[in-house]
């Protein structure tokens, strides 16, 4: 008699060793696995809401300033490393690893205007209230370092400072706009166009050889290095106070205005904004791009910092905590995972550029779970529960109410103009879109581009 | 003040001081005699005599204020001088030079203009710069996915091959042996070609009078080729009758190689041929029709050959020989020479053969045979004056025609030139009816009156007569003083806003430029009730009515909650297959489904009121389609394709959840680098000109971003 009896070999079912995960046998027949779009809802609406719950951005605060913190400065070259001035004039070197000040500079009287580091990450320059410019060594440990390698007495005040990306070129902003060499102590250029103050520049990270500052005069300036004269302004309603550009994308900028807005420019096209980024309840007093050129942060006088995406024009994050106060500065790390940013309130803080990501390195199995569970959420973005949950933030009451405020203002404007081109002659009230609607003018229109070429 | 003194005129001043009596002549003559030509001391005397330090401009190569005419020195005069001289090119050259208008440069623009234009080069030259870039970022913009730092080296991993082929340790002979053998042979195997050397070579290879003879038949391929081409359109262009006949004679020779059956269907038409008496050309009819007047017997044989006419011009089925159809001749209808002309049997044969043919199409049909009739009869059931007297009239004629100038005039109507047969033809109408009709003083009155009973202005352009017919090809309503004749003016301006002369207004313009009858034949109904019988007929099989109420009685019954029957066949029982389980336990175990709340529709038979949407699942659901989504198809697409482990294997769930932009732990991202600037593919100053067409550029960016998202979606 023939006795039959189950048998398996036990490499099919059993781990070589116990760190292995258990082998799965999957049977992908869809009968199997029904309601596919219903368990996949529900996976990206807990994912969704766990992503509120991990939602954990502070990391945290550097302190030590004695004064307000007014600009800052990344390393070029060392990720962990920034520099900081504040409104006492000293500047401080910081090591992000362990959230240390390494070195403290009395280098100014007044203000420290502006900081920025030399390509090769070997000095940083730092303007000041005290018409000087002081260059410094970045190495902290060497015997110069707490004197500065040069130092030039200027004629008048300078309000920032920024380094070419590549040359031994930095230009700084005050009644001109000067272009400097590293080792020179007279300006080798100098740009002027009007007589208001220029608020700050800023050298383009592609097309090194052009930067764009902000004009008290509410104008936006570009100038071309090597032209002799600046190239081209657009004035806007209201004062631009920063500018930053898209480190992938040569022609891209966004300026932080006076407006509460931010306005994202394509210098090819400076009578019409290529983007306007609202959300912010005061004046925006920083900004600074992702590495990556697909996001930027903001930092406001309404305390609050904002992540933007750059074609979108609502802030996908929002940043506050109750101590924070006006914040003068942002900047986003290198590596594309952090946020620093500088407040009135003597701190530096370290923020996560995304909120509930986990820190450190990543096992597949959990960089997989995460990978699944985002295209989860995109891909269930706009079912209104998970839209919900994912859009809701907490803001403080402060910021919420000038938000309902200006969102009332806002409405009744809206109304007040479709209410005018009801009850005019159709066509005298022409729809003048968002992004040209903030623009007054432009030094160079198109029609005279346009007319050229025709010529030509 | 003048230091230039002219010292000539000083002299024959003194002279004429210090000798008055001398005579100008006297004076002359001593001046000739000493050499002194009158000129060259004018030339002289502009000569400066002494050296002062201060010159005024004004008396620089000024002449003598008095002496006007000899002041001036002319070409002609320094010409003297120029005898003996060896080289006058030079001098001339010199002249030009002279002579020349001068040329004054500009005066410098003003700073700020200068500066606008060397701005606006500037600033078009950056833009080109930037422009380079359009590329590279509209690519990085489209990509599904990105890892930065971007231009990273990927990580490759030797295979033995390369390892050991790219060492550099000294081979034993024999290793060397074999890779002189491997490197140079043509047999091997090529990675990043489907055939080695040797194949490809024996492919390639041609001997010089194969690849002749090759081009040489292809030369013949093409030529003949063309040669048909044009020998089918020099015959497609003849248009010859008789030509094609023979062609395709020719042609279903080929075809069917049998003489006997081109034969049977060449005498088929022949007899069809003969036997067909054509209707407007052929003499037996024109003679016929003069007597038909008179003969009644003459009539039947007319009306008989019509009908046969008729019955032919039927399409065939399409089983049928498509020659013999084409062959069959149109003829084009000439009536109304006799106001009965249109046999009612004849017209009415289309329909009974094809029950698709309702008034309407018939009406149409008669209407493509008559000439120059454009305009296409309607028989709107909703007119009211042919639903006036539908139970009455057994069937309706309609004329419609243009009046003639005189004519309008009498009906106040503003008509533009009619064509005269026309007119005749709906003169001859008229006095049919005229000759029957009692109580009818004529034809113009009966119409204004009619115009005027039927409320509307006579300010017609086309009118419609519908008379009654019963068959017997008289109008005995006519007769009838009671039973008002359909003779209606629809196409009327009318005074007050009537119904009826909106209906027609398209039709107008046709009506104006054709101007012969036409009329609608009708059967004894009256049009609506035909109209109807005929869509019932046509829709005979689906009724929609039951169709509908079978369909709400499906739903309602499938929305009714079900019983539930938990009952096992088998369970506790003794019993193999096919047990039955007891009365009991199905009783038992048979939980009733509660009745389900009344529907809102249950007492609208024609309406099903759909009380599926839940509110509670309402409120997870999205309401309207997304933005990069155009239809509700795309998006529900993307809902239902499971991206998760469950249902899709490793590899595809890894492609699916790629993230769109991966970055490297702990390394610096740097900014874009010219050196992954990538060539831009159109010219870059009409990628610029795109960028600045504002609305247009929003747009399609804006659309290019859908396209984007839909991408990153993945929907193609």
């Amino acid at each position: 008699m023939k006795i039959k009896v189950l048998s398996r070999n036990p490499d099919d079912y059993q781990r070589e060793t116990k760190l292995d995960i258990h082998k799965v046998y999957r049977n992908y027949n869809p009968a199997l696995h029904p309601f596919e779009a219903p368990r996949e809802y529900v996976r990206a609406l807990n994912a969704t809401k766990l992503e509120r719950v991990f939602a954990k951005p502070f990391l945290a605060s550097l302190n030590g300033h004695t004064d307000s913190v007014c600009c800052m400065c990344k390393h070029k070259q060392r990720l962990n490393t920034i520099f900081s001035g504040s409104c006492d004039g000293e500047i401080r070197q910081w090591t992000l690893t362990n959230q240390r000040c390494i070195r403290a500079l009395p280098a100014h009287t007044g203000f420290v205007r502006g900081i920025t580091c030399a390509p090769d990450g070997t000095t940083f320059i730092s303007v000041g209230d005290d018409n000087t410019i002081k260059h410094w060594t970045t190495d902290a440990l060497s015997e110069q370092s707490h004197n500065p390698l040069n130092t030039i007495v200027t004629k008048t005040l300078y309000t920032g400072i920024d380094h070419h990306w590549k040359e031994p070129i930095y230009a700084t902003c005050g009644q001109t706009v000067d272009i400097w060499n590293d080792e020179r102590s007279e300006p080798v250029k100098v740009y002027k166009w009007g007589t208001d103050s220029v608020n700050s520049i800023s050298f383009n990270p592609v097309e090194t050889n052009m930067c764009v500052s902000t004009v008290a005069d509410r104008s936006i300036v570009l100038y071309d290095l090597r032209s002799s004269i600046p190239v081209n302004k657009v004035i806007l309603k209201l004062r631009s106070n920063v500018v930053a550009w898209n480190p992938m994308e040569a022609f891209m900028f966004t300026a932080a205005n006076e407006d509460h807005n931010l306005y994202t420019f394509d210098i090819r096209r400076l009578d019409f904004a290529s983007n306007v980024h609202t959300d912010h309840a005061d004046a925006v007093l920083d900004v600074d791009y992702a590495p990556t050129g697909k996001e930027f942060v903001s930092g406001s006088y309404d305390k609050s910092i904002r992540i933007f995406p750059v074609n979108g024009s609502r802030s996908r994050e929002v940043y506050h905590t109750k101590r924070m106060q006006r914040v003068f500065t942002v900047k986003w790390s290198l590596d594309n995972r952090y946020i620093l940013s500088g407040s009135d309130e003597m701190n530096i803080r370290l923020w996560k550029a995304r909120a509930a990501e986990k820190l450190g390195r990543l096992a597949p199995r959990e960089q997989a779970a995460a990978d699944y569970n985002n295209k989860l959420k995109k891909k269930f973005a706009y079912h209104p529960q998970i839209k919900r949950i994912s859009r809701h933030r907490h803001v403080p009451k402060t910021i919420y109410s000038i938000l309902k405020e200006k969102r009332t203002i806002k409405d009744s404007m809206r109304r007040k103009e479709q209410n005018l081109r009801a009850h005019s002659k159709p066509g005298t009230v022409p729809h003048i879109p968002e992004r040209a609607k903030h623009i007054v003018t432009t030094a160079i229109k198109d029609d005279d581009i346009d007319e050229e070429d025709s010529l030509v | 003040m003048t230091k230039l003194e002219p010292a000539g005129k000083l002299l024959a001043s003194d002279d004429t001081d210090s000798e008055g009596e001398v005579s100008d002549f006297a004076h002359e003559t001593l001046l000739k005699s000493l050499g002194v030509d009158k000129d060259k001391k004018e030339e002289t005397s502009k000569q400066r005599t002494e050296s002062v330090q201060e010159v005024s401009v004004f008396s620089l190569g000024q002449k003598s204020y008095d002496d006007t005419h000899a002041g001036k020195v002319h070409l002609h005069q320094l010409i003297n001088s120029l005898e003996g001289k060896s080289n006058i090119n030079i001098l001339k050259k010199q002249i030009n030079r002279v002579k020349r208008p001068t040329q004054h440069l500009n005066a410098p623009l003003s700073k700020p203009v200068a500066e606008r234009l060397q701005r606006k080069v500037e600033y078009e030259k950056a833009s080109t710069t930037v422009s380079h870039w359009d590329g590279t970022v509209q690519k990085n913009r489209k990509a599904d996915h990105l890892s930065f730092p971007l231009n990273q080296k990927p990580l490759q991993i030797k295979t033995v091959d390369e390892f050991l082929f790219h060492k550099s340790k000294k081979l034993t002979p024999l290793e060397e042996e074999i890779q002189a053998l491997m490197n140079g042979n043509k047999c091997l195997e090529r990675k990043d070609h489907d055939l080695s050397v040797l194949e490809e070579e024996a492919l390639t290879t041609l001997s010089l009078e194969e690849a002749r003879a090759r081009r040489a038949e292809l030369q013949k391929h093409r030529a003949l080729l063309s040669y048909h081409e044009a020998k089918n359109r020099r015959q497609n262009k003849i248009k010859s009758k008789k030509y094609h006949r023979m062609m395709r004679k020719r042609k279903m020779k080929e075809d069917s190689p049998k003489a006997l059956d081109i034969k049977l269907a060449d005498q088929q038409r022949a007899e069809e041929r003969a036997s067909l008496r054509h209707r407007a050309g052929s003499k037996w009819e024109k003679g016929r029709k003069l007597i038909a007047k008179h003969d009644e017997k003459t009539k039947f044989e007319l009306d008989a050959q019509k009908q046969k006419h008729e019955e032919l011009m039927v399409r065939p089925e399409p089983m049928g020989s498509v020659d013999l159809s084409a062959e069959t001749p149109t003829i084009p209808a000439t009536f109304g020479n006799d106001g009965d002309a249109f046999d009612h049997a004849v017209l009415k044969l289309p329909v009974e053969n094809n029950p698709w043919l309702s008034c309407t199409s018939e009406t149409t049909k008669n209407d493509s045979k008559l000439d120059n009739t454009s305009v296409t009869a309607k028989c709107d059931s909703g007119d009211e004056l042919l639903c006036d007297n539908a139970a009455k009239s057994s069937s309706l004629m309609t004329w419609l025609s243009q009046e003639e100038n005189n004519s309008v005039e009498s009906m106040k109507t503003v008509v533009p030139a009619i064509d005269s047969e026309a007119v005749k033809k709906f003169k001859e109408a008229f006095s049919k009816i005229k000759s029957s009709g009692d109580g009818e003083d004529g034809s113009y009155d009966f119409i204004q009156e009619r115009a005027e009973n039927s409320e509307h202005e006579a300010n017609s352009e086309s009118l419609k007569f519908k008379t009654l017919d019963k068959g017997d090809h008289k109008f005995p309503n006519l007769n009838t003083g009671d039973s008002p004749e359909e003779i209606s003016c629809t196409n009327l301006k009318t005074k007050s806003n009537s119904t009826g002369s909106t209906l027609f207004k398209p039709e107008i313009e046709n009506i104006s430029t054709s101007s012969d009858l036409k009329f609608v034949h009708d059967d004894n109904n009256s049009l609506g009730d035909e109209q109807r019988m005929t869509i019932e007929q046509a829709f005979a099989d689906d009724d929609v009515l039951a169709e509908f109420s079978f369909e709400k009685n499906e739903l309602i019954e499938g929305s009714k909650p079900k019983d539930i029957d938990l009952s096992l066949p088998g369970w506790g029982e003794w019993g193999g297959t096919g047990v039955v389980p007891s009365k009991r336990k199905k009783r038992k175990f048979l939980t009733k489904a509660k009745p389900p709340p009344p529907r809102k529709d249950v007492n609208l038979d024609h309406v099903i009121i759909t009380e599926d949407r839940d509110i509670q699942i309402a409120k997870h659901q999205v309401h309207d389609i997304p933005f990069p989504f155009v239809n509700s198809d795309h998006f529900e697409k993307t809902i239902v394709r499971p991206v998760g482990s469950t249902w899709n294997t490793p590899s595809t769930v890894k492609s699916l959840t790629n993230p769109e932009v991966s970055t490297l732990l702990g390394a610096i991202i740097s900014p874009m680098d010219s050196e992954s600037k990538e060539p831009n593919k159109t010219k870059n100053k009409n990628n610029f000109k795109k960028q600045k067409v504002g609305a247009h550029t929003s747009r399609s960016s804006r659309k290019q971003n859908r396209l984007q998202k839909l991408k990153i979606l993945g929907i193609d």
